[in-house]
């Protein structure tokens, strides 16, 4: 045994080596891949995404959403167990087949032992839907499948699960053993053809409004998702894409600290005009419910902005951001309302300010007394505030003034709070308005947080976040610099919460609560904290996804803590992150980009840098 | 009257008493170093002083002002700077945006002025037709320039010349010894307390940073305090030496005094060995040798 591995790490490096690898120790940490990923499918399934998304095409008639979701963990768990197997193809492919085969596996026990024991007395979705799909019953046309799910005969196609994992496995194996180019293009074709079938009904909605386009949309998508034509489509124009970005970017491995490239003026003020175009048009092309997901998108990255200056900047985790939200909200619904609870029916654009003055007012009451208290503390006393204002929102005590758990009805949309009527077809109407006074609030924001941030106040929001003890012996004010930047966070969650009253046209004790403190907390986290197109990015993953793609919406909280688990172990400062929280959560690499660096910076425009790919 | 006091200051944690019943003074100009075998409580007093830990019992007054129950940024407006023995750099910033911290208190740009300054473009302006038209200076952009500078000035003072862009966290050790020190003088200080300054700096560099510390003195005339287990660091330099053995001072004096006094010996090297030691000395006859060394 001893000798064959020795045999196998001493042959030449040119040559795959084909040997098998004996050794049973090399091959514990395949079986724990294979277990793994058992785990994560027995989960999918057991939870119900597999079923739910069973109702969606990723391409019609050929394979559903449900199945992809199967099929690309059984894919995965082969990729990982070639990844995990001992040097050596033919050691890659093997262990590709096992990590499938286990996987699977699981999926076959499930079918055996889920209807004899009747497991869906625990497990609601251990359907005979559920096992239809997984044991192929379809496609082998079993006839006495109500007789095997009531567990009164014996599921005679148990092993399909096993099998197809298994080959799906040793297919996902031999990506590994590909060159990286073509493995990265059929990952991204997979991936591409994937998200398109989820958002089919998100794109064809605006294309089948126009006759130009309405045709092609119907050839490209279905109802749920794509069509064959479609698939194709995508897949040839990843193609195209990926050939051309070869072709410009020799060096596209997505590193974590990418090295700062200037990009020629040539490149950037096209696609700088192009963003701005697409920002600017974005809600004008959609109907439906999408343009109100838009300025909800856009909403919640204003409030993200808002909390990245207390949380991101200063490092206050301030969880009861939900308070200053409904501050601001029940401020603006009084002043607003046309309803019986309105007092002033004031125009919007006048009782925003003072919206977010009474939020201020509130973060400087709440803040002065709990300032002094240090890191996760504060977390958990700013937890109370929220739930406070929370309470108080629903209870009786309050209830003549805004209306307990009925709210404040009746708010106007801006424009209409200044007696400017807009018929309903108009580019202003509705959610629009409310998009592009976010927009305009977001423009704000980041401009008062990029002056700050590289000021006297701005550093020593920096410096109290790294060492709090340092920067008040250097003389910083801890509770005034504190509370400023808690009174600035407050501020702008008072005129989210404004805005929020203004775009549902309403404000009611049940939008009170702390999912709102953690939405936003987790925009900022997973966005990058600190860096502006981050808040952006962030909303977009948080709100946009799980509103654009409806099925998302029951399995949110999962979606979101997997996402977070995600992003913490691999990419610990964000997904966008500010240069700061780069460099400090990745302390080991900035050497390795200064190596990198001195041959892609004084290259000219149009000279392709020297950098060779296979150093990668 | 000395610059900095101390008078009875008594400083307990539970039972046990890190600092006990110290009176000491710090004259202005001076270089003293503070001295004690581990867990003497040297770093406890210095936390005393900078407004890190309040004291129990006595007072502490700096240049007249009772600061020992000040907050800690009260006390460094008054002129109290100091370094850590665990190296405590912001080490997310700069070279210079650390200094630039430490000059934090000396720089006056409210919020607001901050956010509504003219933007820098518009303050270089353009010439057309030989006419330049610009918007006057913002005094928050010409502070902010002046700051930077003499940041940069710092560095350079301290030995950092051309590293005011470099992270902090990946500047080197000695470096970064400096680099505290540079944030430090930021302040302007009068008095700047020094937390083993030479902790883990080879010879060259332990060499190199006492001549800087004594050119902090008679350069800018700021009186120093430091913590030193390096004896040859400490003898080269202080001027008066306090040793601090369970939190009591048991010496004080000049560096000859202190090697030869007694307890000090006996501190360092517990009693037994303190006596054989004494013993070697005057069969050797040689009042000139230096024990506490031998650490």
């Amino acid at each position: 045994m001893t000798a064959q591995t020795a045999t196998a790490q001493t042959s030449a490096d040119e040559r795959p080596d084909w040997s098998l690898n004996t050794d049973r120790h090399a091959w514990k940490p395949v079986v724990i891949a294979g277990l793994l990923f058992a785990f994560a499918a027995l989960y999918i399934t057991l939870v119900g995404l597999v079923n739910t998304f069973h109702e969606r095409d990723t391409i019609e008639d050929v394979i559903t959403l449900g199945q992809t979701m199967l099929l690309v963990t059984f894919g995965s768990a082969g990729y990982v167990g070639a990844t995990r197997a001992p040097k050596g193809p033919l050691n890659a492919i093997i262990g590709a087949a096992v990590t499938g085969l286990i996987t699977g596996a699981a999926l076959s026990a499930l079918l055996i032992v889920g209807p004899a024991l009747d497991l869906r007395d625990f497990f609601p979705n251990a359907s005979p839907d559920l096992y239809n799909l997984l044991s192929g019953a379809e496609f082998f046309e079993l006839e006495n499948t109500r007789e095997m799910w009531r567990g009164e005969a014996f599921p005679v196609t148990f092993w399909f699960p096993s099998v197809v994992a298994m080959s799906v496995g040793v297919v996902g194996g031999l990506l590994t053993l590909m060159p990286r180019r073509a493995r990265n293009l059929i990952v991204l074709v997979i991936g591409a053809i994937i998200v398109m079938g989820m958002f089919a009904s998100v794109v064809r909605s605006p294309m089948l409004q126009h006759d130009a386009t309405s045709g092609v949309a119907r050839d490209i998508f279905s109802s749920s998702g794509l069509r064959m034509p479609g698939a194709i489509l995508v897949a040839v124009s990843v193609i195209i894409i990926y050939a051309i970005w070869v072709v410009f970017h020799p060096r596209e491995r997505w590193r974590a600290v990418p090295a700062e490239t200037k990009h020629s003026p040539l490149l950037t003020i096209p696609a700088g005009a192009l963003v701005l175009i697409v920002v600017l048009l974005l809600p004008l092309g959609f109907t439906g419910f999408i343009p109100a997901v838009i300025a909800l998108i856009a909403l919640y990255a204003l409030m993200g902005l808002g909390l990245n200056i207390t949380l991101g900047l200063a490092g206050l985790l301030d969880l009861g951001f939900v308070a200053f939200f409904a501050v601001g909200a029940y401020t603006l619904a009084l002043l607003t309302s046309t309803g019986e609870l309105g007092i002033a029916q004031w125009s919007f654009f006048v009782a925003v300010p003072f919206a977010m003055l009474a939020a201020m007012g509130f973060g400087i009451l709440l803040g002065l007394p709990i300032l002094g208290i240090r890191g996760d503390y504060l977390a958990i006393a700013t937890l109370g505030f929220g739930e406070i204002i929370a309470i108080l929102a629903r209870s009786d005590l309050l209830k003549d003034y805004i209306g307990g758990p009925n709210g404040i009805l009746n708010v106007p949309k801006p424009l209409a709070s200044m007696g400017i009527e807009i018929p309903p077809d108009h580019w202003l109407a509705g959610p629009n308005q409310i998009y592009y006074i976010s927009l305009i609030c977001i423009l704000v924001i980041s401009f008062i947080a990029i002056r700050l941030r590289d000021s006297r106040l701005g550093r020593a929001w920096v410096a109290i976040r790294e060492d709090e003890d340092v920067a008040e012996a250097l003389g910083i004010n801890l509770v005034q610099t504190k509370s400023l930047a808690y009174m600035l966070g407050a501020a702008f969650a008072g005129l989210g919460g404004a805005i929020f009253a203004a775009l549902y046209g309403s404000i009611i004790s049940s939008s009170v609560n702390l999912n709102v403190s953690i939405l936003i907390v987790t925009i900022v986290t997973l966005g990058g904290m600190g860096s502006i197109p981050g808040m952006i990015l962030g909303a977009i993953v948080i709100i946009g996804l799980p509103e654009l793609f409806r099925e998302f919406a029951e399995y949110r909280f999962l979606f979101y803590g997997v996402a977070l688990i995600l992003v913490m172990r691999w990419r610990p400062e964000g997904l966008l992150p500010s240069r700061v929280g780069r460099q400090e959560l990745h302390d080991d690499e900035p050497a390795l980009e200064g190596e990198e660096k001195p041959p892609s910076s004084p290259g000219g425009p149009g000279e392709a840098p020297a950098t060779s790919t296979g150093g990668a | 009257m000395a610059l900095l006091e101390t008078r009875n200051a008594t400083k307990r944690f539970g039972g046990l008493t890190a600092v006990n019943d110290l009176s000491f003074d710090l004259d202005e100009g001076a270089i003293v170093s503070v001295i004690g075998p581990n867990g003497a409580g040297k770093t406890t007093f210095f936390n005393c002083i900078a407004g890190f830990y309040q004291i129990d019992e006595g007072s502490i007054t700096l240049d007249g002002t009772e600061i020992h129950e000040q907050r800690p940024d009260k006390i460094a407006r008054l002129g109290l700077s100091r370094t850590y023995q665990n190296i405590r750099l912001f080490g997310g910033m700069t070279a210079a945006e650390n200094v630039l911290v430490g000059e934090h208190q000396h720089l006056e740009s409210s919020w607001f002025r901050t956010v509504f300054r003219s933007p820098k473009r518009l303050q270089k302006g353009w010439t057309i037709r030989g006419r330049h038209l610009h918007l006057p200076v913002s005094s928050v952009d010409r502070e902010e320039a002046e700051a930077r500078a003499e940041a940069e000035r710092l560095l350079a003072y301290v030995g950092l010349e051309g590293t005011a862009d470099t992270s902090a966290s990946n500047m080197p050790y000695g470096d970064q010894r400096r680099l505290e020190i540079a944030r430090a003088l930021g302040a302007s200080p009068r008095i700047l307390l020094l937390d083993e300054p030479t902790a883990g700096m080879n010879p060259a560099e332990t060499h190199d940073l006492t001549g800087l510390i004594r050119r902090l003195r008679d350069d800018l005339g700021i009186t120093i305090l430091l913590i030193e287990h390096e004896m040859r660091v400490v003898m080269d330099i202080s001027e008066r030496i306090t040793v601090l053995d369970y939190g009591e001072r048991i010496a004080e004096g000049s560096a000859a005094e202190i090697q030869s006094d007694q307890r000090v010996i006996e501190a360092y090297l517990g009693k037994a060995a303190a006596e054989a030691e004494a013993e070697r000395i005057e069969t050797a006859a040689e009042a000139a040798s230096t024990p506490a060394e031998s650490d």
